[in-house]
């Protein structure tokens, strides 16, 4: 059974137990694998760390949400992380070069579910859930980067393929990540 | 000709996104072991009136980002006597940064 979940702020202070992507090693599967990496997503566990910052609070406290854990069977295998594309260019996350708007539209920054759990339309419910917030909250435009090479070639890039069955445009004007050329910007109006 | 440590500025320009913690423990840890002065900004903290008052090579790489003229990133990036170092590649960005400080310092490759 699939469930999605709004991320809180307890977990953005204290963390989230058995995370596979803040706790656990490097999956292989994701690619390249660095020996012994850990994946600290600075989005969870702040109060633990020890270089703290509190934008994830701030972020939470100012619209409500920073995104969402998709769970398979009780499993957490994906999460999507997303801020107002004001706070985006504050911190220089990839967004694309319109410069209208810049309050009233969300970036998602981090799209990931891990690799035996593609396929199964995870990320489009937590897409689904995005949409339905930024409804409800007054957004009106959501962006993200995407690798748009066909998925098996884009690896652990964020795929373009879920984001297309929602209507998602590619801004061909905009380069996703300053050092991936393969990277661009999608957009969606809600 | 080798410089000493006070000679080598280190400019940590901190995106907080979501590898802040394990960057500033990696680039503090090697601060530590040359003995050099680690000088961090954390681009959240940066308000737009404040850009001025950077190191220049900072405050060029925050308007280029804040403008949307630059493609973005998640990742923080580190200025070695203002020379840019992005850490997009675990772990192959410390080792070059390590190289750097290294060299100017005149150090041995080991």
């Amino acid at each position: 059974m699939r469930t999605i979940l709004a991320i809180t702020r307890q977990q953005i202070l204290e963390g989230i137990e058995g995370h596979p992507f803040a706790e656990a090693k490097w999956n292989p599967a994701w690619g390249n694998p660095p020996p012994g990496l850990l994946i600290p997503c600075n989005m969870f566990g702040i109060s633990k760390r020890k270089y703290r910052c509190g934008m994830w609070a701030e972020v939470f406290d100012e619209i409500g949400g920073i995104g969402y854990l998709a769970y398979e069977d009780g499993e957490l295998v994906g999460q999507m992380i997303f801020l107002p594309k004001k706070h985006a260019r504050r911190i220089g996350i990839p967004t694309s070069r319109v410069n209208e708007n810049l309050e009233s539209t969300i970036v998602i920054g981090c799209l990931v579910v891990l690799r035996e759990h593609w396929n199964k339309g995870i990320a489009s419910s937590m897409i689904g859930e995005l949409i339905r917030f930024c409804k409800d909250r007054g957004f009106h435009r959501i962006e993200t980067y995407v690798d748009v090479r066909p998925p098996d070639e884009a690896g652990i890039s964020t795929s373009y393929s879920p984001f297309r069955k929602f209507g998602f445009i590619v801004d061909e004007t905009s380069q996703g990540w300053d050092s991936r050329p393969d990277t661009g910007i999608c957009y969606c109006n809600v | 000709m080798s410089m000493r440590p006070g000679e080598v500025k280190v400019d940590f320009l901190i995106n907080p996104f979501c590898l802040s913690d394990r960057d500033f423990s990696r680039l503090s840890g090697l601060c530590e072991r040359y003995a050099l002065m680690l000088n961090a900004y954390n681009l959240w903290d940066i308000e737009d009136g404040d850009i001025d008052g950077l190191p220049a090579h900072v405050s060029t790489l925050v308007r280029e980002l804040r403008s949307g003229e630059r493609a973005g990133s998640v990742y923080s990036t580190v200025f070695i006597n203002g020379e840019r170092f992005p850490i997009n590649a675990w772990h192959d960005s410390f080792r070059m940064i390590e190289r750097r400080i290294m060299d100017l310092l005149g150090m041995e490759r080991q």
